[in-house]
């Protein structure tokens, strides 16, 4: 130190914690492999390296009163909206617990609606998925000692899409949604279509199939309600246990619970093999959707379906639908509706609601963010299709 | 983010859209027939045109109306009197509508899908929904009607398409069917399937006043559209004696389809479609009753008088059971649908003759 | 705080009433759900005659194949007496222990004697009848309605609904009958401007069942009496009423000129061997028109026929490939079609006196509203018709 004459030694104590490591549950194959960890910091870091914006604001705080944990708040400053970065930083403010552990925990505090099945706030563990919110003018909240980020708002179309989609091609991109979009439909409908369609519409099943479905039907004692709901109830079993068997006989269980559960089922007559296969189909669509808490929310809400629909075939499906849809449709995230872009169809040309328009066709940021800044790329942003002489080789693209 | 809840003018669209694409597809091509005979598919296009003419002349006196909507202008120019005559009339007229509309879906769903359940079972499924509806609020019920209703109606425009194989252009001769003066008389009496269009002007705050006219002529083009094409598909599969018999159009249409080996036992989709865009019907005209109910008393909040009136209609649909079955083809419904079209256009030249200016303007009043 | 405990009290007990009665609602309200094995499949109707005016309706239902017994599929054939139609079902809960589903219905069969006295009863009753189809077939067996389904043994695929399906296929490509759906009927029988037909079938002696040779047993007696019955051709129908038969060339005949089907196999006599046939295949060409002018009393019909043909088969061993034989093919086929044709309109014509072609259909262009059409009253003047036929062929030689 200048002007002392002495020197001070001071121990200083670094805190273990977990290097950067790979995403455990969202894994793409194209894509940087490194993930959040526990470390405020490295997380932090992580982000500034990715996005060298010098309007990276970020906000720091302390949330717990005995906890005392540290808690950032990231947005870029002139993209971001005001308003909602004064919403996001009154709730963070104004949270009084004791102690604080986790983000999962914040992410209740914060939330707009708790009994609502559907997610409000988007939670991942990669930093080039919050790299890419933040650029479209979302917040995000890091919490020490949790490696899941929290991002809002979040609507419908962030938890049908996973970080893959951005760096693959056009024609994989769509082709990989439409699967994507079936997957969801399927894990959602198809075990309450099944009933309707087979209590209540035989006349619409073709001859062939209907007794095909009859002969395996005949010698199993059950209707076909407590069928499906034992089925399904113990494929969730499955689920919930294959978490927690230790790793080298874990994907054993999956493997053995399917297939000898549901071999042993049939060949002792208690359930027919056309509804394996129907339950066995809704887990593969229900393992299809990107998002952890999603899929949580529609495996729940398949019940609901399978209840309607054995009370009243396609009609109460239609009624259900029609339920799910208002709940859907009225709940908001920080202010902005949940169904958006499909909810309130807003304008400006949002290209990536179902098809992902190419990518020097992605030019506006999503308007229901009502950023300041809502150009992304001009009209031309591959500079090296314009026919002018002279040029060498490619300028870079403007971001 | 936005201060002021609304929707846009697609939301709009197919609000109005669904309600008139429901009646067809239950029973308008066959009342077509039956007033017509053979050349029933000329009545859409008079009823469309004699719609276009209605709108342009309601739309007329709205110039200088600006932002409001009946209620509003009622109470601008004759007081609050007024404002909860024209309130409660509208209510009554809407809720008329809607206990005969309530019947008849729900007959017709027997008769295609659950028929051994007693109607009162079926009416309280309906009634959930529609409460569920009507306690969210009109916003959202326009919000998702602009994504299911293009899926009902695709489903349905496939159902028709499926149908060509089946099409013999001998079914529509006689050209003029059982002649010029029973399409007039059709016409004129069909225009109750408009009356929906009432609820354009209780809209009106919810989206911009300059969309007013685009949402308008285009809900009544589309719409125009579908009833042609579903009784053109509907005259040209049935000769006009067998087509009076049919009690569910799209229906039996939907038997027919055999595709190849196995595109057939279609009307699955019928089924679904149907019950999707009755249930959504329903529920949006519930919810503009309770909304006109509340504003027309300044209530604050709506949602204490849902069930109260829902307990009336559905109390109110078992009077029907002694009317015969169709009501709304009797004269009486026809006479209160096309009163329905009328309201408006009394209050707005009532308005008009008070000079009323909108808001936007300073609010002056010309009492 | 009072009056927070109360309100939250009551709000309590409303969500409590609130799920009593959704659970009561749902337990209770399931009124239609029936499940697959409780129906009885109806693959085929029978309509007899008995004494005193009683019917015997047949029924032919569907035995499902089960797994353990890995029997094939089967069908169980009951008849029963009844006076109408609809206590006839009624009674069948009497002797079946599941109830019976009409939607998988795929013939009705009508006795001769039934078809003379009257259908529409029958089916009219049915029709409105929402389960069954509009794609049944109806046929008249002149052997009696049991005698025909009892002798259809599926021999060619183990399914019954299957080989029925097939069969309806086979008879359009093969039998030259156009298919008589319940829809059609029905169409045609209440349409001003034509006739009703069905498929007709009677006994054939000249198919002969070989006996297996594992079986020595002697042949017994109730063997004796089934017949294999065949498709003869068509019933003509004048309103409900059955009135006379074609037969299988006047069929394929009427299938040319009414162009149900496309193709058809025509032969004809070798004009240069008087010993053999030549076989061809005949299709309608589509300049070919009728057109229909009434004049008073009398309808005068015109019909154009141009046709082409591809000779497929000679028997003789003579070349046919050029020209000048080929005139000669094509002036006996001319004439061979004229006076088919001749024939068949005369007896539909003068003897039947019913239009199962439509040319009422077409007729109908002359007039502009349904009064005028009602007044000419075309199913009386019809009988009054005059024919103007002109047949022009194309004929192409083998390769």
């Amino acid at each position: 130190m200048d002007g002392l004459e002495y020197a001070y030694t001071a121990d200083t104590k670094k805190w273990e914690h977990r290097n950067v490591g790979e995403p455990n549950s969202e894994t793409v194959i194209r894509g940087p492999q490194e993930a959040f960890n526990e470390q405020i910091r490295a997380n932090t870091a992580l982000l500034r390296k990715i996005l060298k914006d010098k309007d990276l604001t970020i906000k720091g705080l302390t949330i717990g009163t005995r906890s005392n944990t540290p808690c950032a708040v990231m947005y870029i400053r002139d993209i971001a909206n005001e308003s909602l970065v004064r919403e996001v930083l009154k709730r963070v403010k104004s949270i009084k617990v004791d102690y604080i552990f986790d983000s999962g925990e914040l992410e209740q505090l914060l939330e707009d609606s708790t009994f609502l099945t559907a997610p409000q706030i988007f939670a991942t563990e990669r930093p080039d998925t919050v790299a890419r919110m933040l650029a479209q003018g979302n917040i995000a909240v890091i919490l020490d000692g949790s490696p899941y980020v929290l991002v809002m708002p979040a609507t419908i179309t962030e938890y049908l899409s996973t970080p893959e989609d951005i760096n693959i091609r056009f024609p994989y991109v769509n082709f990989i949604r439409m699967i994507r979009i079936i997957g969801v439909i399927i894990a959602l409908l198809l075990p309450g279509l099944y009933i309707a369609v087979t209590n209540y519409h035989q006349e619409m099943i073709p001859t062939n199939l209907l007794f095909a479905i009859e002969a395996s039907r005949e010698i199993v004692p059950f209707p076909t309600v407590i069928e499906i709901i034992i089925m399904e109830f113990s494929f969730e079993l499955i689920r919930e246990a294959g978490i927690r068997v230790p790793g080298a006989i874990g994907s054993t269980i999956g493997i053995v619970g399917g297939l000898i559960l549901g071999q042993a089922a049939v060949s002792a007559n208690l359930v027919s093999p056309i509804l394996i296969i129907v339950v066995a189909i809704t887990a593969l669509g229900s393992f299809s959707i990107p998002s952890f808490s999603m899929s949580f929310s529609i495996r729940i809400i398949r019940f609901a379906y399978i209840i309607l629909g054995s009370i009243a075939g396609f009609f109460g499906i239609a009624l259900g639908l029609l339920l799910n849809s208002l709940l859907l449709a009225s709940s908001k995230s920080f202010g902005v509706p949940f169904l958006t872009p499909f909810g309130p169809i807003t304008n400006g040309k949002y290209s990536d609601k179902i098809m992902r328009k190419p990518m020097w066709k992605q030019e506006k940021r999503p308007d229901y963010l009502n950023t300041k800044d809502i150009i992304k790329q001009p009209e031309v942003s591959r500079g090296w299709t314009r026919s002018d002489e002279g040029e060498a080789g490619g300028e870079d693209n403007e971001e | 983010m936005r201060n002021n809840e609304g929707f846009g003018s697609w939301e709009a669209i197919c609000l109005l859209i669904n309600m008139i694409f429901v009646q067809v597809i239950l029973y308008f091509p066959k009342d077509a027939s039956v007033m017509g005979g053979s050349a029933g598919w000329i009545i859409p296009i008079a009823v469309t045109i004699i719609a276009y003419i209605y709108f342009a002349i309601a739309t007329g006196f709205y110039r200088q109306h600006g932002n409001l909507d009946l209620l509003e202008i009622s109470e601008k120019s004759a007081g609050r009197i007024c404002k909860i005559i024209v309130g409660l009339l509208a209510a009554l007229l809407l809720i008329l509508l809607e206990v005969s509309l309530l019947g008849e879906y729900a007959h017709s769903l027997k008769i295609v899908s659950l028929d051994k359940s007693p109607l009162a079972y079926i009416l309280i499924l309906f009634l959930v929904g529609m409460a569920a509806a009507a306690y969210y609020g009109i916003e959202v019920v326009a919000r998702i009607s602009a994504f299911i209703v293009p899926i009902c109606i695709i489903g349905f425009i496939l159902i028709t398409i499926g149908v060509i194989p089946e099409y013999n252009t001998d079914n529509l001769f006689p050209i003029l069917g059982k002649g010029v003066d029973s399409i007039i008389n059709g016409s004129t009496v069909s225009l109750h399937i408009f009356s929906p269009l009432l609820l354009i002007f209780f809209m009106i705050p919810f989206f911009k006043r300059r969309n007013l006219n685009r949402v308008g002529y285009l809900s009544i083009t589309i719409s125009g559209l579908i009833m042609f094409w579903s009784t053109l598909s509907f005259l040209l599969t049935y000769p006009y004696e067998m087509a009076v018999g049919k009690k569910i159009p799209i229906y039996q249409m939907a038997r027919l389809i055999e595709i190849g080996d196995y595109v057939q036992r279609v009307e699955s989709v019928f089924v679904l479609v149907f019950s999707l865009s009755s249930v959504l019907y329903m529920g949006a005209l519930f919810t503009f009753i309770i909304h006109i109910i509340a504003k027309t008393l300044d209530l604050d909040r709506h949602q204490p008088i849902i069930l109260p009136i829902a307990i009336i209609i559905y109390s109110m649909t078992f009077f029907k059971k002694g009317l015969p079955f169709h009501l709304p083809g009797s004269q009486m419904t026809n006479i209160l649908c096309i009163l329905a079209l009328l309201l408006p256009i009394i209050v707005l030249i009532i308005g008009s003759i008070k000079k009323v200016d909108s808001e936007n303007e300073g609010g002056q009043n010309y009492e | 705080m009072k009056e927070g405990k109360t309100t939250n009290r009551i709000a309590r007990l409303f969500c409590i009433i609130l799920c009593i009665s959704v659970i009561m609602v749902t337990l209770t309200g399931c009124y239609d759900n029936r499940e697959i094995e409780d129906l009885a499949y109806v693959v085929a109707i029978g309509i007899d005659e008995a004494d005193n005016n009683m019917f015997n309706l047949t029924f032919q239902t569907a035995v499902p194949k089960s797994i353990t017994t890995g029997e094939g599929e089967t069908t169980d054939i009951k008849t029963f007496k009844t006076d109408n139609f609809i206590s006839g079902f009624r009674k069948t809960g009497r002797y079946l222990s599941k109830k019976i589903n009409l939607s998988h219905t795929k013939i009705i069969v009508v006795s001769e004697k039934i078809a003379k006295r009257g259908l529409l009863p029958f089916l009219n009753g049915l029709q409105n009848y929402m389960e069954l189809r509009p794609n049944v077939n109806i046929i008249v067996s002149a052997n009696g309605a049991k005698n025909y389904i009892e002798s259809l043994q599926p021999k060619l695929s183990s399914s019954p609904t299957k080989f029925y399906d097939m069969m309806f296929k086979s008879y359009q490509t093969d039998f030259r009958v156009p298919s008589s759906q319940l829809g059609d009927y029905l169409y045609r029988t209440h349409s001003s401007g034509s006739q009703p037909v069905a498929i007709y079938t009677d006994v054939d002696n000249s198919v002969i069942d070989s006996k297996k040779p594992e079986t020595d047993k002697p042949e017994e007696e109730a063997d004796k009496g089934k017949k294999n019955m065949s498709v003869k051709g068509l019933a003509v129908f004048n309103g409900d009423k059955m009135i006379g038969s074609l037969d299988s060339a006047e069929t394929s005949i009427y299938a040319l000129m009414t162009g149900s089907i496309d193709n058809i196999k025509l032969e004809v006599r070798d004009p240069l061997d008087e010993r053999y046939k030549i076989l061809s295949n005949v299709s309608k060409d589509r300049s070919s028109n009728t057109s229909v002018q009434v004049y008073g009393n009398k309808p005068e019909i015109n019909i154009d026929l141009n046709l082409h043909a591809d000779v497929e088969a000679v028997q003789s061993n003579i070349n046919y490939s050029d020209p000048a034989k080929l005139q000669k093919v094509q002036k006996e086929y001319e004439d061979y079609i004229k006076n088919e044709m001749n024939s068949l309109l005369t007896k539909t014509s003068y003897e039947c006196k019913s239009d199962i072609f439509g040319f009422g259909q077409i007729a109908k262009k002359n007039y502009m509203t349904i009064s005028q059409w009602d007044k000419v009253k075309w199913h009386e003047i019809f009988p009054n018709a005059i024919y103007r036929i002109r047949v022009s062929m194309t004929v192409s030689g083998q390769q």
